[in-house]
């Protein structure tokens, strides 16, 4: 299939949307929670979409991000960077152990064992509630500025300062799995998407692939977290809950898997639509299922899939409608 | 061709059981560099689980597998690729939704080792990688094929495809798991002409049904029955042995 959009114009449309959202949007809140699920988004796009691999263990490193960044924000007086290396570094050793006992197992078995997984991590969270704060989470976390050098770059007070930060987060995370993906790195996880039993044919320990490819993901959720603790200053214990999973899962496949760009789409719609339609309807979450159904049954690909079915129909009515990217030859997305 | 050529793969006192099923009984041979050596018997001769027990897939109850002189019996299948082993399969096993160049691409970037693992560089800076790929498109006349989804291919190029997937890591040994299955009579007299080049510059190990085209191209061929090895020669030996006819006849006729 013609890719929609080629790369460099898919960063160039994200760079104009994290411009965008804060003017259009309600409120700069709504924005930066915007950003902070594209992010965690992007993490679960890179294993359903490039490895084929279905995971509902996100949230467990959503909130070791959270509770990483929080506790080492509220324990140390050291800065809002250490905060995010201890969620890095935390989310990646929690995906290193999940990952590397789950990709074990294919198929539906691996899906169990990430649930599995998924479970014993919400009720560690809970029973530790010493460190965690249990069901009360962790409250009052300090949000220093980011300083570099002791220059301060943000104070983030300003909402718009915290919203900067996410977005900054989520560009530099965007770049860096647009050059994961077109590696030679990526090519292979795609290989093993493809057909497994093959790759292993030709040469690649597949199963190494896998649990990097795990990490990777773990540590953007887990970077998500973080931001999502210091956007609230406060880490709920239901960022670990694996509904957290699912409405990471379910953005991911509402975008569109297969390009990084569908996580744009997916988390904006998700958490824009859940934030107007909560309002006007405390039971929104009926009509998100019927959505589901739709994307389900008439629109495989997700919002990404439509809009590139779209653009191909206005292609075919007049070469003039076309998109620029659309016209050019196709890039070596398989 | 030669009968002192090097043994590039060699299996001795290979044995395999399934529960109280023997499917291999102590089968021993050599497979000399630059020869076609085909497999043949009737179904359940234990072709397939030989075929199994030389590429990884499965591990022999008893016996060894020597790859160029190395021990290779407890390798995993993905090590075996990168030292020299190319499969094809009998059940046509594609990437489907990737390009004939990716898929070639990808094959040979198997090779590349720990570059393989290279997160944040383009996979253009693997130039290898895509020679190899170009190399084989050129060899198996896929070019004109370069950028067509493997799903897209006919079942003929399918099945060329299945070699070149094989042939890309560039291996010392192949092994073709019945590369005819399913093909037409334009196709096979193609791939005949492939195995029989390609047989002049590797090991080929190949499991085949079609009888004529075993004894046209093959150097060795040796005739397995319910386990064993009952007849190895070159084909017009195999052609005219008795007990060859017996275990054709008597099980399948």
């Amino acid at each position: 299939m013609r890719r929609l959009l080629q790369p460099h114009v898919e960063l160039a449309v994200s760079l104009a949307a994290v411009v965008v959202l804060p003017i259009v949007l309600p409120s700069i809140a709504m924005a930066t929670e915007v950003v902070i699920f594209i992010i965690a988004t992007l993490g679960c796009n890179l294993l359903i979409g490039y490895v084929g691999l279905m995971s509902f263990g996100q949230a467990i490193f959503f909130g070791v991000g959270a509770y990483a960044c929080s506790l080492t924000l509220l324990h140390s007086h050291v800065g809002i960077g250490a905060g995010l290396l201890a969620a890095i570094a935390a989310s990646a050793i929690v995906a290193l152990f999940v990952g590397f006992l789950s990709t074990q197992k294919r198929g539906i078995y691996f899906v169990m064992l990430t649930f599995a997984f998924s479970q014993m991590f919400y009720f560690i969270a809970y029973a530790m509630a010493g460190l965690t704060g249990g069901d009360n989470g962790l409250l009052d976390i300090p949000r220093p500025p980011l300083v570099l050098f002791h220059v301060t770059l943000l104070s983030l007070t300003p909402p718009l300062e915290m919203y900067g930060l996410a977005a900054v987060v989520f560009v530099a995370l965007f770049v860096f799995l647009q050059r994961v993906i077109t590696s030679p790195f990526g090519s292979t996880l795609q290989a093993i998407r493809e057909n497994e039993q093959r790759a292993i044919a030709v040469g690649y320990n597949t199963r190494n692939f896998k649990v990097i490819a795990f990490v990777l993901s773990g540590v953007v959720t887990g970077i998500a977290g973080a931001l999502y603790a210091l956007f609230l200053q406060f880490a709920p214990l239901g960022n670990i809950d694996v509904s957290m999973s699912e409405r990471i899962i379910v953005m991911s496949i509402l975008g569109g898997t297969g390009s990084l760009f569908g996580s744009v789409l997916g988390g904006t719609f998700y958490v824009v639509a859940g934030n107007m339609l909560s309002a006007i309807w405390p039971r929104w979450l009926l009509l998100l299922g019927l959505i589901l159904m739709v994307v389900g049954c008439y629109l495989q690909g997700g919002l990404l899939g439509a809009a590139e079915r779209l653009a191909r129909r206005i292609g075919r009515r007049g070469p003039r409608a076309m998109t620029p990217a659309a016209s050019n030859k196709p890039v070596g997305r398989p | 061709m030669t009968a002192d050529a090097p043994a590039k793969l060699e299996a001795s006192g290979l044995v395999k059981h399934f529960g109280a099923f023997r499917a291999l009984k102590g089968v021993s041979f050599a497979v000399r560099d630059r020869s076609v050596h085909a497999f043949i018997g009737p179904n359940g001769a234990g072709k397939t689980t030989l075929f199994n027990c030389l590429t990884g897939t499965l591990r022999p109850s008893a016996g060894r597998v020597i790859l160029s002189g190395r021990d290779i019996t407890d390798l995993p299948p993905h090590r075996r690729a990168r030292i020299g082993m190319g499969r094809s399969f009998q059940v046509t096993n594609l990437f489907q939704n990737l390009t004939v160049f990716e898929s070639l691409r990808l094959a040979a970037q198997a090779q590349a080792g720990i570059a393989a693992y290279d997160l944040v560089r383009p996979m253009e800076r693997l130039g290898q990688a895509a020679a190899s790929a170009e190399a084989v498109l050129e060899r198996l006349a896929l070019h004109p094929y370069r950028d067509v989804k493997a799903g897209e291919l006919s079942h003929g190029q399918q099945r060329i495809l299945e070699v070149g997937l094989a042939l890309a890591g560039s291996p010392s040994v192949l092994l073709l798991d019945e590369p005819t299955a399913g093909m037409g009579v334009d196709d096979i007299s193609i791939m005949k002409d492939l195995i029989a080049a390609l047989g002049r510059e590797h090991a080929i190990v190949l499991i085949e049904h079609n009888m004529n085209l075993v004894l046209d191209i093959s150097d060795v061929v040796t005739v397995m029955h319910q386990g064993e090895i009952l007849v190895e020669g070159p084909p017009d030996l195999v052609r005219r042995d008795e007990r060859v006819k017996v275990a054709y006849l008597g099980s399948e006729g």
